[in-house]
């Protein structure tokens, strides 16, 4: 459905009375479950994440998790319709898939739980395959990829820079496919065995959160979720992305109004230890208008409109990207030189403690203010979950808290090297409309 | 062994909930008269705070004035230079909104109540003291004026902007909409002007949520509640909006898919169509199921998505249904719109489809209404209108109690499609 990016980690306080409670089990299927309480709502929030995304597909039928999670809409083999009977319960549901996972999240009044798990528990027991379904998802993922890639301006940006980045390793195409065609060559046999594949028990995680007792979702789950049989375990076999030796670069003309300029470096995973340096490294360069970036380069040297750098936090090892949109007027060598002048001092002395500690406080309140929705807080735990560390819904914000400046001195030395960079320059060439 | 299977063809019964508590916020009135409505909850620690301000877009006297002025508040004050401004608020990891609508301009500042001490001493200087310095300016403005390039080619921007032109007029409040030019013709002058006659307490109101306690109201009256500027600059509202229906194409070379917007004004918020409109809005184009998705998407398959949307103002109400459609289909997916728009104008909708949207509904409102920030929130959206939390308890019983013939009713009388402006901005004789 509607593609989602997760803007709003979050963070827990370190007081108790804030501490997220949660309590788990597992049923003889292997399907894990959590249950995360929050008397503060009349809600109740249900999040299902699959361990299957784009990274799993076939390189000659990507795209192919991202349509399956449309069709997992299309109707499950006892009820007809997914959507009716959740809005009729007064419901409101949507997914997301991503390279690493697939997500389908729901929420509705707690008294109508129920309605939740004989809906999800239906479609993870086996859907209603349909010609039809899968005629029409791929007409509207079709659309999808128009609108969002083909059709914006510089939507095609990740259309070039994954695979310019990546070069062994399945992030080298994008969620939503390498190209149209491969969503159109779909066959009904295709959607049977990714489902029989990935679709099971055991290789879901499921949160709920709310005003709930344990004993009665416990209940639900083994009356809804019980009966269905467990899948053979899937064992992931991936390619390693081999270490970048030498800068990659790609220059594309297209009519946009302003030049812009991506550069991806190789960072490590979402489970390793310097994961978190990193995520820091990208805020001190380029989250907010107190980052570094932002300080330089547009406002004092006024060379770029805008200016940012983010973490990917994909799973297997991902990237830090650090984008730029230049003002007219202004080369490309002379802001991609400016830009690269301040990249290079953070490989070569450690920020001061006070700098530090603006973008800890920054993800400390980011997290806090994302914790008072139950959604997002199931949403995170569901995926803290399944990188097997669920107590991180607590103790994120601990993490971040460890890194000190010279780890970020070491991390960005080694992450930010112009050998380990793959840049993108999107260059503005105005067509006479 | 195997568990037995529950009996999976039959729905849990659905519980109505009628859990809703809402109740007006307490108001109190800081020194310079402004109301400062609470919405408390002493669990959290996350505060929001919203200074609504009389100055949106329609008072301006040239475009983009509005916007800017209230985006420049953060680019420097007599006291905090912009670089200030922004370390401070990312140093305490708080984050500072500012937005204009057409009717209003508010700040929010979202921050930990701890450390809203440190904070609003900058917000009362940027209410008091903005510097509107040229460098700012000029960078801001430029700023400004790239992103705004950037949105014009997106096709959907397009299509809202000629249907708002055409709905209101170019050259009136409600319709005007700014060109790559008007940034040019953009003074300083204009927004230092604007500041001192729209950015002042009278008719201004503020709203707090999450944790209060006495020292926080007097931090607020101190630092808002104080008589920051003589009254400000009334103007008299004009708002001689008449559209014509009709069709209109502006072509986008090449583009792969058409944006269609369709729709018209509609009565004010207060009238008593507008909440049994919004039940008919829903049917029609308001949530996943709706008739539009069901049938353009989910059928045909012509769209990714569809929707219909109600979007109220202080002075009028825009009705639209919008979409981006494959550009081949163009001319089938507003033939079916239509349909679908002649549907409810002629067959009353069945009971089970309207029990359902009534039901989805009402967990929309419990959603909405969620927690004191979500209530914050709508609480702002009313205000304006001189409507209270009351506005929601009346939507949800008006809801349940409207009838198939009531919604027959409205539809004859509001969605006819010869009574709408069409825009298409696309390429329709593009091939895929």
């Amino acid at each position: 459905m509607f593609a989602y990016w997760a803007t709003n980690l979050l963070y827990t306080n370190n007081h108790l009375l804030f501490m997220v409670t949660y309590d788990n089990f597992i049923l003889n299927n292997g399907l894990r479950f959590y249950i995360l309480h929050d008397p503060t709502t009349p809600m109740a929030a249900v999040n299902i994440l699959y361990d299957v995304g784009a990274r799993d597909e076939n390189p000659n039928r990507t795209g192919f998790a991202h349509l399956f999670e449309h069709l997992m809409f299309g109707g499950s083999v006892n009820i007809p319709k997914y959507d009716e009977p959740l809005q009729r319960a007064g419901g409101e549901n949507n997914a997301f898939t991503n390279s690493d996972i697939t997500n389908y999240y729901l929420t509705l009044p707690k008294d109508n739980l129920e309605t939740a798990f004989w809906l999800e528990s239906d479609r993870m027991l086996n859907l209603a395959f349909s010609e039809k379904s899968l005629e029409v998802q791929r007409q509207v993922v079709t659309e999808e990829f128009r609108q969002n890639y083909l059709n914006q301006p510089y939507g095609d940006v990740w259309l070039l820079l994954k695979p310019l980045a990546y070069k062994v390793h399945p992030y080298q195409w994008n969620t939503i496919g390498k190209e149209i065609s491969h969503i159109e060559q779909a066959h009904l046999q295709d959607v049977k065995d990714f489902y029989k594949r990935f679709y099971n028990p055991n290789n879901a995680i499921v949160v709920v959160a709310g005003d709930l007792k344990t004993s009665e979702v416990e209940r639900l789950a083994k009356k809804w979720f019980g009966p269905i049989e467990a899948g053979e375990n899937y064992e992931r076999k991936l390619p390693e992305e081999p270490k970048q030796t030498q800068a990659r670069r790609m220059e594309v003309k297209r009519d946009v109004p302003q030049t812009a300029i991506y550069k991806a470096y190789h960072m490590c995973g979402r489970t390793d230890k310097h994961f978190y340096a990193s995520d820091l490294i990208s805020d001190l360069l380029g989250s907010g208008q107190s980052s570094r970036l932002f300080k330089t380069l547009v406002r004092q040297k006024q060379l770029f409109s805008e200016i940012n750098a983010f973490v990917t936090g994909d799973i297997d090892p991902g990237l830090l990207i650090v984008t730029g949109k230049i003002n007219e007027k202004v080369t490309i060598s002379e802001a991609e030189g400016a830009l690269e002048t301040e990249i290079e001092k953070m490989r070569h002395k450690a920020p001061t403690a006070n700098e530090l500690r603006k973008v800890k406080n920054r993800v400390i309140s980011a997290n806090s203010f994302g914790s008072l929705s139950a959604l997002n807080k199931a949403m995170n735990l569901a995926y803290y979950a399944h990188i097997a560390m669920p107590q991180l819904i607590n103790t994120i914000t601990q993490e971040y808290e460890k890194i000190r400046p010279e780890h970020v001195l070491q991390n960005a030395t080694e992450v930010l090297n112009p050998a380990n960079c793959s840049t993108l320059i999107y260059e503005s060439q105005k067509s006479d409309l | 062994m195997r568990i037995q299977n529950p009996d999976r063809k039959t729905a849990p019964e659905i519980i109505s909930s009628d859990s809703l508590k809402l109740s007006e916020p307490t108001a109190i009135k800081l020194s310079n008269n402004m109301p400062l409505y609470l919405f408390p909850s002493p669990i959290h620690e996350a505060s929001r705070l919203d200074i609504v301000l009389e100055a949106g877009s329609i008072w301006q006297h040239k475009k983009l004035t509005a916007s800017t002025t209230i985006k420049m508040l953060r680019e420097g004050t007599s006291r905090f230079s912009g670089g200030e401004i922004s370390s401070k608020i990312d140093y305490y990891g708080a984050f500072l909104d500012l937005q204009t609508t057409k009717d209003t301009a508010w700040i929010s500042l979202y921050a930990m109540r701890k450390n809203l001490y440190r904070l609003l001493p900058m917000i009362k200087s940027m209410l008091t003291e903005a510097s509107f310095r040229n460098r700012d300016f000029n960078l801001l403005n430029s700023r400004q004026k790239q992103s705004f390039l950037v949105n014009s080619q997106k096709p959907k921007q397009q299509a809202r902007n000629h249907f708002n032109q055409l709905l209101f007029g170019a050259n009136t409040p409600y319709g005007q909409i700014a060109e790559s030019a008007d940034f040019d013709k953009l003074k300083r002058d204009d927004l230092v002007k604007f500041y001192h006659e729209k950015i002042c307490p009278e008719q201004a109101y503020a709203i707090l949520a999450g944790p209060i306690d006495e020292e926080l109201k007097s931090l607020i009256d101190e630092f808002v509640g104080f008589e920051w500027r003589a009254k400000g600059v009334k103007n008299m509202f004009k708002m001689n909006a008449t559209f014509k229906p009709g069709y209109h194409r502006i072509l986008r070379k090449n583009s792969l898919q058409s944006a269609i917007v369709l729709g018209k004004t509609l009565m004010l918020r207060s009238h008593p169509d507008y909440i049994p409109f919004l039940l008919l809005n829903t049917v029609l184009g308001g949530y996943f199921g709706s008739r539009l998705m069901a049938n353009i998407r989910e059928d045909k398959g012509y769209t990714y998505g569809i929707n219909s949307q109600v979007v109220p103002m202080r002075h009028a109400t825009v009705f639209m249904i919008s979409t981006e459609t494959g550009s081949t289909v163009t001319q089938n997916a507003i033939l079916e719109i239509k349909h679908e728009l002649k549907q409810l104008r002629e067959i009353p909708i069945p009971e089970e489809e309207l029990q359902l949207v009534k039901n989805y509904l009402n967990g929309s409102y419990l959603r909405a209404l969620d927690g004191v920030y979500n209530q914050a929130e709508r609480f702002r959206s009313v205000r304006d209108q001189g409507l209270g939390m009351q506005f929601y308890l009346n939507s949800i019983q008006r809801i349940q109690q409207t009838t198939s013939e009531e919604l027959l009713n409205l539809a004859q009388k509001y969605l006819d499609p010869e009574s709408m402006v069409t825009v298409v901005v696309g390429d329709e004789k593009q091939k895929h």
